[in-house]
């Protein structure tokens, strides 16, 4: 058998957490409600954070919380307090940009400090300087290949993490603050108003383009699982903390499939998984996909250059599965569906199970004809559903 | 270096040029940067033309430094020491400047020229500085400041950091540095000397000039920082260098004379002539400070703090489904309060409880209950003991 990378899935929220650690994550990474880059995201309060950690563990995958803002002086206080108290959690490690929040963290606990990528490091010798700072690991720029990567974790004898999925900047992480002068948010702690997918007017004397120049594609690397599995990559990301629970689901389940696939197998998984697979990433709202830098610097071919309503998607997330008993499913409906409807249930493990919607009744156990999110409806308890799965139907 | 009342402020100016360098020679700058194309961001020098031209700006008593600014990853960072060693071999600079921080490790071991670290990107804090400073250690180092930090701020570190300090005083404003070549797209887009620039209808700037080279791409604001009228100010409270790179080296000139004897008068004529708006940016306040704490609604972070449990279903006139949390615990008889997403906190007492199978019972402590509706309250609602 192979080693295989540890597979590190976004957390947004409570929610995302559990449906990350049960659709296969080794590892999720959660912000708690302050130090995070992602100011926007629900993200978890002091209570949910110790739940997280205590659902996480008994499952054998660990957490990793988020303080990577380039914070301001006055960002770190109560900065110490809250590493002493995911200490006290038994939280894994954290994960910081910033050589302040570094040196705060030092003093007031010893959880492992990964660098991350906000922090842009590119090359052997930063991951050198880092590692004499006091980072355990490196969650390197996205702008380094596997083969570099791999350099940098036998140069530096540092763990290496690497984006696998999601979207991705143009720039390099932390050196955009377009939002900062247009719109007075700071980018760097969780305000960035994403500036590059807007479309914009390029002009050149009297000559004129229009286009969504600055955004990226999205970054894709199922392909390459092997060249990741032989550089030795220790970790692959998904990016994602603000995106939905079908996202988060279904990206999660893919690579952990064809992660374990190539762990039993040692080479390429048959052409027939792999397929699904790549259809499976298809199911959610995306914009185009590229390989990125993984395997060299991304050219002109990367970037998006639509607007954002043209993602393309094949499912709608329809609702999460909120309980199950002797008889029935309890779904927590996120979107409306009909009777009728074939919607698929996404199991932890193995193929979308399709299921016809023959009976659908309220909470409380009124006929239905309709469901509508903000609602439980009960389905027909179906084979090997389970709480948490995600339900969806085809667009 | 002595701070502070009484000391200089030492203007830096960047030469692309022999002849841009004879020009600020006569106007009493002390260090010049000196840019090679292949090392620095936007360097217009060869490897040769720039150790000439630090040979000669050595020998009219000046300071050569030399500006290795762009960031690599390993395969260009490889390159780019072969080329940068046969530089610092001859010996014509007297300090190197990086801002990557593989650059900066590398110079510490294989280098004892005295070292600028640029920390215009992040470095928002004095702990952070201060920590970088400590890592220059004894070599006659210097930090290049970010242009966001506040005047309040900058002042807490000139006293406290124990290292010479720079600042950008006047010149670009970088918004935006990517790795790649964006705007190789478009055949009939020029972009090599900022000639381009960028307007997007989602914002009310426009005018973005952008500068797409072998390093990359980079988007600028549409003005330019200017902080020479505060110079008096910056060298009282201890920031020993200031940098200039005004659009050529004329505004570099007149900012220097300038600052030899500085006058509103004399500054409000630089300002009139100068090509491009100029603004103080965040100098006085850093307006990202502003909205920044409204992304949250606190009222609502409290009560997630404190939540035994979420609405997560209701069906009209009939119930509601609650996901209990970890510790929470419904008990028919029992007082509790729903706080509604839009801050709304609506008392009830539980007279009847049901589980997801529709079974009766007195009390729950997971999972999923159902319990009566309760007017006002939808889905995202919070459950919160009523003592709360």
């Amino acid at each position: 058998m192979s080693q295989i990378p540890e597979l590190l899935s976004p957390a947004g929220s409570l929610e995302k957490l559990k449906m990350a650690v049960l659709y296969g994550a080794d590892a999720v990474y959660a912000a708690g409600p302050d130090f995070g880059l992602r100011a926007g995201c629900q993200n978890l309060t002091r209570d949910e954070l110790l739940e997280g950690v205590e659902f996480a563990h008994r499952r054998g995958a660990k957490v990793f919380v988020t303080v990577n803002g380039f914070l301001h002086d006055g960002d770190l206080v109560g900065l110490g307090e809250f590493c002493r108290f995911l200490e006290s959690i038994g939280a894994d490690a954290l994960i910081c940009s910033d050589l302040g929040v570094i040196e705060t963290i030092r003093l007031d606990c010893t959880l492992p400090i990964h660098l991350s990528t906000q922090a842009s490091c590119l090359n052997s010798w930063a991951a050198k300087l880092w590692k004499g700072l006091g980072v355990t690991r490196l969650i390197l720029g996205r702008e380094v290949s596997l083969d570099e990567a791999r350099t940098i974790k036998e140069e530096s004898g540092l763990p290496v993490e690497v984006f696998i999925h999601g979207s991705l900047c143009s720039s390099y992480s932390g050196h955009c603050v377009i939002s900062n002068y247009t719109a007075g948010r700071d980018s760097n702690r969780g305000g960035c108003a994403h500036s590059c997918r807007f479309s914009y007017a390029l002009e050149d004397g009297d000559q004129r383009a229009r286009s969504f120049f600055m955004s990226s594609k999205d970054l894709q690397g199922l392909s390459l699982l092997g060249r990741v599995v032989k550089a030795g990559i220790d970790s692959i990301k998904i990016e994602g903390r603000m995106k939905g629970p079908l996202y988060g689901a279904t990206v999660t389940k893919v690579y952990r499939e064809a992660l374990d696939a190539w762990g039993t197998l040692g080479r390429a998984p048959r052409q027939d998984l792999a397929e699904r697979w790549e259809e499976e990433l298809q199911t959610f709202s995306h914009r185009d996909y590229s390989t990125g830098s993984l395997l060299g610097p991304a050219g002109p071919d990367s970037v998006h250059g639509h607007r954002e309503e043209l993602r393309q998607r094949t499912h709608d997330v329809l609702g999460v599965v909120a309980e199950v008993t002797e008889t029935d499913v309890l779904v927590e409906v996120k979107n409306p569906f009909s009777l009728g409807r074939e919607v698929e249930i996404l199991p932890f493990r193995g193929a979308a199970i399709p299921q016809p919607i023959a009976s659908m009744k309220s909470m409380g156990g009124k006929d239905l004809m309709r469901a509508l999110p903000g609602s439980l409806v009960r389905l027909s308890r179906m084979e090997g559903v389970e709480r948490w799965n995600v339900v969806r139907g085809r667009c | 270096m002595e701070r502070g009342e009484g000391a200089m402020l030492n203007p830096i100016v960047v030469a692309h040029s022999k002849n841009q360098f004879k020009e600020v020679l006569r106007d009493g700058a002390k260090e010049v940067i000196v840019a090679p194309r292949e090392l620095s961001r936007f360097g217009r020098l060869s490897l040769t033309q720039s150790m000439e031209l630090a040979k000669e700006i050595k020998a009219h008593g000046m300071r050569p430094l030399l500006q290795w600014d762009i960031l690599m990853t390993e395969t260009v960072f490889r390159q780019k020491v072969l080329q940068l060693r046969p530089l610092l071999e001859e010996k014509c600079f007297s300090a190197l400047r990086v801002q990557d921080p593989g650059a900066l490790g590398w110079a510490l071991e294989e280098t004892d020229l005295p070292l600028h670290w640029i920390a215009e990107t992040g470095n928002h804090n004095l702990k952070g500085l201060d920590a970088w400073a400590r890592l220059l250690g004894k070599r006659g180092g210097r930090l290049v400041l970010s242009f966001q930090l506040p005047r309040e701020r900058l002042e807490t570190y000139a006293k406290k950091l124990p290292i010479p300090l720079e600042l950008l005083g006047l010149g670009p404003i970088l918004l935006f540095y990517s790795p790649r070549s964006l705007l190789k797209n478009f055949d009939s887009i020029r972009a090599s000397e900022g000639m381009v620039t960028a307007s997007s209808e989602e914002s009310a700037h426009k005018g973005f000039p952008v500068i797409s080279n072998d390093h990359g791409s980079f988007l600028f604001h549409q003005k330019h920082l200017g902080l020479l009228e505060h110079a008096r100010q910056l060298q009282k409270m201890g920031i020993t260098h200031l940098r200039l790179e005004g659009p050529d080296p004329s505004f570099d000139t007149k900012a220097l004379r300038w600052l030899k004897h500085p006058d509103p008068k004399g500054w409000e004529e630089l300002r009139a002539s100068y090509p491009k708006g100029l603004i103080c940016g965040f100098y006085r306040r850093n307006k990202s400070d502003v909205l920044f704490p409204k992304l949250k609604n606190e009222r609502l972070e409290r009560a997630r703090e404190r939540a035994l449990g979420e609405v997560i279903g209701v069906e009209k006139g009939a119930f509601l489904g609650i996901r209990l949390r970890p510790g929470g615990h419904l008990e028919v008889g029992g007082h509790y309060l729903i706080q509604t997403p839009e801050g709304k906190s609506i008392p009830f007492t539980l007279h009847t409880l049901k589980c997801a199978d529709l079974s009766e019972v007195i009390s729950l402590s997971e999972g999923t209950g159902l319990i009566g509706p309760i007017k006002g309250v939808g889905p995202g609602g919070l459950l919160l003991g009523a003592t709360v």
